[in-house]
């Protein structure tokens, strides 16, 4: 009980309060301008959150996100661009509803269930997380070995459609986690006698770059100019929820608790949450035939489930430093900053910290109702803002923010140059998710691959012996012999179909 | 995409035989057999793999299905151009490279004018905005976080 309370006195002091506040501005309106993610706004945070404690910090990173993947849902509905790529998946759906006169019932939706959504997201992250931790805390570097080449392959498998693409960039990642002094035997890899690289390749800056610049480059590239769906004034946006409560209650559930399971595996977060959901809900519907033609359900689905992925995503990243999205691969990077490293001995030195993190996550919840309620209001306003403007002043943050976190120019030529890749990246088909991932856990999976292999004197069975680490390593091996087997089972059968 | 996958994946291939070539002279950790150069030479290796079997599938999609399938990744092409995102990147290394001797003062609102007009912000607006978020963000980062922000030739004021 006295952490909890010790927690409510970390989180209920006016800095934190109007951090939350603020952030929520902010993720509210970043949210709600196409092009700009939700990613990118936690990118562009941690400059700022660099300068702050532990806890506003990590409320800063929590609330923003939140209401970027609910406010992502508002252009969908108007003008027929997904805010974030977390609402790309029912943007048609939503825009139709509008079409068809039904703006409240687009936006309405897509605020409540994704409040819904998101307490789920919490609630599963608040009563599963201190469960896994007390497990962890008997885990030894082979489960660690095994959890981080899990967390590969999810990426690899789950995030992308092509797993060959998905593994190069994986290893593109680990090659960038390679560069330094940070190793093994504490050898200068690929520094090249320069003195910054040293030290490695920073992360925020490579992650501003690959998560701003590269949308600041796609917005560059691009000509487009969209026509607001309406723009008459909108009525009660809460008229008509609590019928759709109650007529969708399943919708609601399966969207959450698949949102939740998705942003957990590593390397898959709120947006494949979405399309999943999406799919799965006009698969399992009543009236799959007017999905497609602006109907509510499936936006209930995957509305519900990208808020709940949130929630989900920070389980193994706090539990195991294990980045369950983007969004928490840099959330790592700033606990690490702030000495707060991820962990289960978090949950046993200090366990306020976790306690405040979930006050936050359901404030921010509760938060989402009215501030999502008023930017719904001024929606149109904000979408009058033109990106011609915006583009120009965010990349100016991006190079401040690179520059401020070692008080380097290097950060800001790591981010133009890993601005370029993730562009590039994108437009050939390769996901980002997973180079991310191996450039975050790159270290990791070295350091417990050698102390692991110095404690069984060199005997690869030793990383199978342990039961959790024998299970982690049999499914992790299973994962990739699949496609292979499958391929060799479907090889076998006589071509009828041919 | 076909042409870019075997393009890429040659590239690729050659980007881990570069690593594998120079990740066999880095140490072991006393007393293993492996050490610093493990990791690298793994990454290189399947570099060289995937890259070849990005190369072999590419020739392969070529050949096979050229003409069942019309190119399925062209048609957004058109309304795309590359202009505007490279001048926003000349406009990042103007700051690079001026920023120490000229100071942030002098050269952010240049970065910034230069992106405005990359993107067809008209010339008033443009350079109103250059001056006030240049001002904005120094108050913001120099001022309230102290950050560092390079003073180069123009001598602090306050």
């Amino acid at each position: 009980m006295e952490p909890i309370v010790a927690a409510f006195g970390l989180v209920m002091q006016p800095y934190v309060l109007l951090v939350i506040l603020l952030s929520a501005l902010y993720g509210l309106f970043v949210g709600a301008i196409p092009g700009l993610t939700a990613t990118m706004a936690t990118a562009l945070l941690v400059p700022i959150t660099f300068f702050m404690p532990p806890i506003p910090a990590v409320a800063a990173i929590v609330t923003a996100t939140a209401m970027a993947i609910f406010a992502g849902d508002i252009p969908s509905a108007l003008l027929r661009m997904p805010g974030t790529p977390a609402s790309a998946a029912y943007t048609d759906e939503a825009y139709l509803l509008t079409k068809k006169g039904q703006a409240e019932i687009a936006l309405g939706s897509g605020l409540v269930f994704s409040v819904l959504g998101g307490i789920f997201g919490v609630a599963v992250l608040v009563l599963a997380a201190p469960a896994l931790a007390e497990v962890a805390l008997k885990f030894s570097s082979y489960e660690y070995f095994w959890l981080v080449m899990l967390g590969f392959t999810c990426a690899i498998f789950i995030a992308g459609d092509d797993p060959l693409k998905g593994v190069v960039a994986l290893l593109l990642g680990l090659l960038i986690s390679v560069v330094g002094l940070e190793n093994p035997a504490a050898h200068p890899r690929y520094t090249f006698g320069n003195a910054d690289l040293t030290g490695g390749i920073p992360l925020i800056p490579l992650m501003i770059g690959m998560f701003a610049i590269s949308e600041v480059l796609r917005y560059a590239s691009q000509v487009h100019r969209p026509l607001m769906a309406t723009e008459r004034p909108f009525g009660n946006v809460f008229a008509g929820m609590w019928g759709l409560i109650r007529k969708y209650p399943v919708q609601l559930f399966r969207g959450s608790a698949l949102g939740t399971a998705v942003g957990a595996l590593p390397g898959a977060g709120a947006d494949i949450a979405a399309w999943m959901s999406y799919a799965t809900s006009k698969k399992f519907s009543k009236e799959p035939e007017k999905f497609g033609t602006g109907h509510v359900e499936g936006i209930i689905e995957s509305g519900a489930a990208n808020n709940a992925a949130l929630g989900g995503a920070w389980i193994p990243a706090l539990v195991f430093g294990i980045p369950g999205d983007s969004i928490t691969a840099i959330a790592i990077g700033v606990l690490y900053m702030k000495n707060m490293n991820p962990g289960p001995t978090l949950f046993v030195h200090n366990p306020q910290n976790i306690y405040a993190v979930f006050i936050v996550f359901f404030l921010a919840q509760l938060l989402m109702l009215p501030l999502g309620w008023l930017a719904i209001k001024v929606a149109k306003q904000i979408l009058r803002i033109p990106g011609d403007l915006l583009m120009p002043i965010i990349l100016l943050f991006c190079i401040v923010g690179s520059f401020a976190i070692n008080n380097s120019l290097f950060g800001v030529i790591v981010m133009a140059v890993s601005g370029v890749v993730a562009f590039y990246m994108e437009r050939w088909g390769y996901p980002v998710a997973p180079t991310i991932l191996g450039v975050v856990l790159g270290t990791m999976l070295e350091e417990h691959f050698f102390s692991s292999l110095i404690k069984s004197d060199g005997r690869i069975l030793a990383f199978f012996e342990r039961p959790i680490a024998g299970v982690l390593g049999v499914l992790t091996l299973a994962i990739w012999a699949w496609p292979v087997l499958r391929r060799s089972l479907a090889a076998g059968r006589p071509r009828a179909a041919a | 995409m076909q042409r870019h996958d075997r393009i890429i994946g040659l590239l690729l291939a050659l980007l881990g035989a570069a690593v594998f070539v120079s990740a066999r002279s880095f140490p072991n950790v006393p007393g293993q057999k492996l050490g610093a150069a493990t990791l690298p030479l793994v990454v290189a290796t399947g570099l060289m793999v995937c890259g070849l079997a990005l190369v072999a599938r590419g020739w392969r999609e070529a050949r096979g299905v050229r003409s069942a399938n019309p190119p399925r990744d062209e048609p957004a092409r058109s309304e795309e151009h590359f202009g505007a995102p490279l001048v926003i990147l000349a406009s990042i290394a103007v700051y690079v490279a001026l920023s120490e001797q000229l100071g942030y003062l002098l050269v952010a609102p240049v970065s910034l004018l230069v992106g405005f007009r990359a993107l067809r912000v008209r010339w008033g607006p443009a350079i109103g905005w250059s001056v006030a978020v240049t001002a904005f963000v120094h108050l913001a980062f120099y001022k309230l976080l102290k950050v560092p922000l390079p003073w180069g030739i123009v001598h602090p004021f306050y």
